[in-house]
């Protein structure tokens, strides 16, 4: 009939699925106990790589004098590093430099979309990471929570949208329970 | 009931990210799972020489990719209509700036997405997701992938519920079914 879409429905058998489905193979806890071994076994190396990666936005942000605008491939670089920095510092749970990796992304990802590419409020978040990263001077809790709130200020002040606001929702969600029993 | 148990020996992934140390950490994950190493490729491009040579049960992916964007990747893939890895389970990893491609890399025929950093809790129970259930495939003329509707319901029973859902006769009942393609390889 014309104007109707013509439309296929294929349920393919993966070899995933065969595979997965043979006897033996390992427990949900087993499997998770195993995996949580491994990663512990790269801490080091991951906090090596929070620091490098801290150190190549030293360098960006104050290759820079304080009033001059960094550029585009500047900011986008600034933006990567905080992107893996996020990714490794909630695999290793790092919180507070979670939290505010998470808000210089916030920022960048906005000054870029605003074409306003200011110095000062990354070198803020920098520095401030620079204090939470692991291996540095440790911070007692209440002087982290007073510096990751002074980032609060900062991004409020420019209002972005957070990146967060961007959901994965998948029905993984809803049915993860069932997956559990 | 007890907790789920999967058999991941000899399941061969593709892990694909353009960042080393990430992909040294999925890679770990997996291992700590019982699976193989992975077969890690950096861009789309290495992804797309390494499929055409190899099979994959398993494709890892970042949100981000530097060559090109995962949605492209992901099409390519779904369009290989003479491969086996057409119907290959895609798990797309979104990094913290790049949950905005989320919806594209959905679009675009990825089984699940999830966000990094990506635990191995939340690993383990999206391939356990992907591994149990029988999710059906939609081809229309601007997507192929998973049925986005899905929700852990069983299969059609081959009568459409809209008009506009023509299907293509292709086995006599309305409905074309291709079984154990993947296990052609």
């Amino acid at each position: 009939m014309a104007g109707k879409a013509k439309k296929k429905i294929h349920f393919p058998k993966t070899r995933l699925a065969e595979l997965a489905a043979r006897s033996g193979g390992i427990l949900r806890d087993d499997a998770l106990d195993g995996a949580s071994k491994s990663l512990e076994g790269m801490r080091d190396q991951a906090d090596t790589q929070i620091r490098a990666a801290i150190k190549a936005m030293e360098d960006i942000v104050f290759s820079r004098a304080a009033g001059e605008a960094l550029d585009d491939s500047q900011m986008i670089a600034i933006l990567r590093h905080a992107d893996q920095i996020v990714t490794l510092a909630g695999t290793f749970c790092y919180a507070t430099l979670d939290t505010a990796a998470k808000s210089l992304c916030d920022v960048t990802d906005g000054l870029i979309r605003a074409g306003v590419h200011s110095r000062q409020p990354v070198a803020v978040h920098v520095q401030t990471m620079h204090l939470l990263a692991p291996g540095t001077m440790r911070l007692s809790a209440e002087h982290a929570e007073k510096m990751l709130s002074e980032l609060a200020k900062v991004s409020a002040h420019f209002n972005f949208e957070s990146l967060a606001a961007n959901q994965v929702n998948d029905n993984i969600e809803m049915n993860a329970e069932q997956l559990k029993s | 009931m007890g907790q789920p148990r999967l058999n991941l020996k000899g399941v061969t992934t593709l892990l694909v990210d353009s960042d080393l140390f990430t992909r040294g950490l999925v890679a770990n994950i997996l291992r700590g799972f019982g699976m193989d190493s992975p077969t890690v490729g950096e861009t789309g491009r290495m992804a797309q020489h390494h499929l055409e040579h190899h099979y994959a049960d398993l494709v890892i992916m970042e949100g981000g990719l530097p060559d090109m964007p995962a949605a492209d990747l992901i099409k390519w893939i779904r369009k290989q209509e003479k491969s086996p890895f057409r119907f290959v389970p895609i798990i797309v990893m979104s990094g913290y700036t790049q949950l905005r491609l989320i919806s594209a890399a959905r679009d675009a025929g990825a089984n699940l997405v999830v966000k990094k950093p990506v635990s191995p809790a939340a690993l383990f129970d999206r391939i356990t997701w992907v591994a149990r259930t029988a999710r059906p495939f939609i081809e229309t003329s601007d997507y192929i992938g998973p049925d986005r509707r899905f929700k852990n319901i069983p299969p059609l029973d081959g009568k459409m519920k809209r008009d506009s859902d023509e299907t293509e006769a292709a086995d006599g009942n309305g409905i074309e079914t291709q079984q154990s393609l993947n296990s052609a390889a």
